[in-house]
């Protein structure tokens, strides 16, 4: 009874996700150079299949944007879809062993500066690249999230030449629903019964729909159609869509080069979804946590899914599953509903799906890039001083310049470069008392110290008494006691005497001793 | 958590990490002890003596009462001194006070409990003593010479000194405003009095 009740209350986010979900599967498909169909089944994949195995409450899978360059050439080396579709398999096998080797523990590591990064980072790219699309200009797949764009530009110049070439039509139907959402914003808490249970991007999608087939014919006498509406890979109807599952082609089990793919989308497709769901898990207002390892497993039993029929390769995906929280979901009904939705849709709705404008879609992702731009983040952010505020701001821009992985990987390096440096500042003291004098370590100490080190040394003058106290329990590196060897080799030149203090519990083995 | 199951965990931590930098930790602290310092203090929490000067387990005898205060009749503190001069061979004995001080403001100002007041009776004398009254701080140093000076009648002491310069006599001041310690008196058998 209580699960039914949880289908209820999470009836509206999954319209939404379904609504978002629905452009993305699409394009996707067709920037991997897949059927459009491997798309659409890989949503209702991530949704019905991963959704029910995954524990996490607000993840949705599905077809990932930063797996389709590697599916694309993945898909040009074997020469056709189902022979890739076999690597597909082969990598949720790879994922589900994975799962039970607790890998999971690998999404523990990623510092927090660099997943709220990467979650702005991804707002922003949505909204750059989404402009376009709600000026009428689609020569980019819906979804594309890496900088150098499918369709041969960048996020930048895309962005210019839509300013130049845009369609009035679709600049209206995205301002209009852009309005509708951010109104809809204001409405949250509003007890009005319309408000509270029509999701803003179905009506959003009704308004474009009204406008371009009803509005702008009778107005304008134009009305937006072939790339400027959502097309579909089938015909509609239940015998139509069975024909479109396919099994791979088994024969390349023999291919060397399907397993090196298999391995590779096992890799990346984890790294992501791993990413994603440190992000959902920080996003979830009801700071759920969810069990990576059996994530993997969900992950892996989809993808072997998506390898059976024929499907896109997924991935936890973030825009999807921002859209899927920020809409209220409370539980993985929501995921499971969406997946249920778009294979209502393709199948029993396909003539209305394919008046939907990409303008109208467009402003729907528009606004999920918004809400993932937290302002209160930056100021927090910068609270927190330069450890944190400028991996931040490295990863954000690294992503906007590169993608997704590269971008998380060079944050993470600068991430891991602040933490070093901070760690390593003042972590030594002298102090002295005429001419004795003391040196004393307080926190760890490595070959980052060394010139600091050498230069309170060398700042003794001559005549000095100095004791250098190891005893506290810190790592002193030996690199650091190098130094101190030679300065105590060279002390009678110098007419300085040094003492050293040890204690049992010193971890260096030059410190260890009784004092 | 309750207060003492919270530090009877902290126990086991550090007891945990004491074993993890060196597993013979405990087997060498249980052999036996050989400090070098005898450190007679106040009991206010605020000056714990292994954190001002930077010991660790093995190194401090102590003996800590109301302000620091050395009754040459107080067996507690005979036993101690004795032990430690006779027996650990201690060269220095510390007497460390430090300003602001309960039992010494106590002391000067009066204080209506007959066993506080009976037991801080040797500052409040000593405040009285001089031509005009003694501020707080100057007291409170004041005190501490004096307590150095009373460790010349105990008998372990004056022993000890017959065949050797040990035990050194300190006395120290401690600065909770600053954590710093300032020397305000040194005896040897050297010394001139």
């Amino acid at each position: 009874m209580k699960n039914i009740l949880q289908y209820k209350k999470d009836f509206k986010p999954s319209i939404v996700v379904f609504l978002v979900a629905l452009p993305l599967c699409l394009g996707i498909a067709l920037a991997s150079g897949a059927p459009l169909m491997s798309g659409i089944l890989s949503g209702i994949i991530g949704g019905l299949v991963v959704g029910l195995i995954s524990n996490s409450s607000t993840s949705v899978s599905g077809p990932a944007a930063g797996l389709t360059v590697i599916v694309l050439s993945a898909i040009n080396t074997l020469g056709d879809f189902y022979i890739f579709t076999v690597a597909v398999f082969l990598a949720g096998l790879i994922q589900i062993a994975l799962g039970f080797a607790k890998a999971g523990r690998i999404g523990g590591y990623f510092p927090s500066s660099v997943i709220k990064g990467m979650l702005a980072a991804i707002g922003i790219i949505l909204i750059l690249k989404q402009i376009p699309h709600a000026l009428g200009f689609d020569s980019d797949f819906m979804g594309d999230e890496a900088f150098k764009q499918h369709d041969g530009g960048n996020t930048f110049s895309t962005l210019f030449k839509a300013m130049g070439a845009f369609e009035l039509n679709a600049v209206i139907i995205a301002l209009l629903c852009l309005v509708a959402l951010f109104f809809w914003d204001t409405k949250k808490h509003s007890k009005n019964k319309f408000f509270e249970y029509i999701p803003a991007p179905l009506f959003v999608v009704a308004i474009g729909i009204f406008l371009n087939e009803v509005v702008f014919p009778n107005l304008l006498g134009t009305k937006l159609d072939g790339s400027h509406v959502v097309s579909l890979p089938v015909k509609g109807g239940f015998t139509s869509f069975l024909g479109e599952l396919k099994f791979p082609d088994w024969s390349a089990l023999t291919n060397v080069d399907v397993y090196k793919i298999a391995i590779t989308l096992a890799i990346v497709g984890s790294l992501e979804t791993m990413l994603s769901i440190e992000a959902v898990d920080k996003l979830d207002p009801q700071k759920n946590i969810t069990n990576k390892d059996r994530e993997f497993i969900a992950q892996g039993v989809g993808n072997m899914t998506a390898g059976l029929i024929g499907a896109l390769p997924l991935t936890s995906v973030i825009v999807r599953s921002s859209a899927n929280i920020s809409s209220g979901a409370k539980s993985k009904a929501s995921t499971i509903l969406h997946g249920a939705w778009i294979l209502i849709a393709v199948v029993f709705m396909h003539k209305i799906l394919e008046l939907i404008p990409l303008a109208a879609l467009a402003a729907i992702l528009i606004h999920v890039g918004f809400k993932l731009i937290n302002p209160s983040l930056f100021k927090k952010l910068l609270k927190h001083g330069n450890v944190e505020f400028v991996p931040f701001v490295v990863t954000i821009v690294a992503i906007l310049f590169t993608d997704l992985l590269v971008g998380i990987m060079i944050g993470m390096l600068v991430g891991f470069a602040f933490i070093i440096l901070e760690a390593h500042r003042k972590s030594i003291i002298m102090v002295n008392e005429g001419n004795n004098y003391l040196i004393r370590f307080l926190k760890d100490v490595s070959f980052l110290n060394k010139p600091e080190m050498s230069k309170l040394l060398n700042d003794i003058p001559r005549d000095s008494n100095i004791t250098i106290d190891g005893t506290n329990h810190v790592y002193v590196d030996n690199d650091i006691v190098l130094i101190i060897e030679d300065f105590i080799e060279a002390a009678e030149e110098r007419g300085v005497r040094i003492e050293v203090l040890k204690s049992r519990t010193a971890v260096n083995p030059f410190f260890k001793g009784t004092q | 958590m309750k207060t003492l199951k919270r530090h009877l965990l902290q126990n086991k931590a550090w007891a945990e990490g004491q074993v993890s930098m060196d597993p013979e930790f405990f087997d060498v602290m249980a052999q036996s002890q050989a400090p070098e310092i005898l450190w007679i203090g106040c009991s206010d929490s605020r000056v714990p003596p292994d954190e001002v000067i930077n010991t660790n387990p093995g190194n401090l005898f102590v003996h800590r009462n109301i302000a620091n205060i050395v009754y040459p009749d107080d067996k507690n503190l005979l036993s101690v001194i004795e032990y430690a001069v006779k027996y650990l061979k201690v060269k220095y004995i510390v007497v460390c006070g430090h300003y602001g001080c309960g039992g010494v403001k106590a002391a000067m100002d009066g204080i209506d409990n007959p066993i506080l007041s009976s037991w801080t009776k040797m500052v409040a004398d000593l405040g009285l003593s001089g031509p005009k009254k003694m501020e707080f701080d100057e007291l409170v140093e004041n005190s501490v010479k004096k307590q150095v000076e009373n460790l010349l009648t105990i008998p372990s002491i004056t022993e000890a000194w017959k065949d050797s310069v040990y035990p050194k006599l300190v006395g120290w001041v401690y600065d909770m405003r600053t954590g710093r310690i300032k020397e305000v008196s040194e005896i040897d058998p050297e010394t001139n009095l």
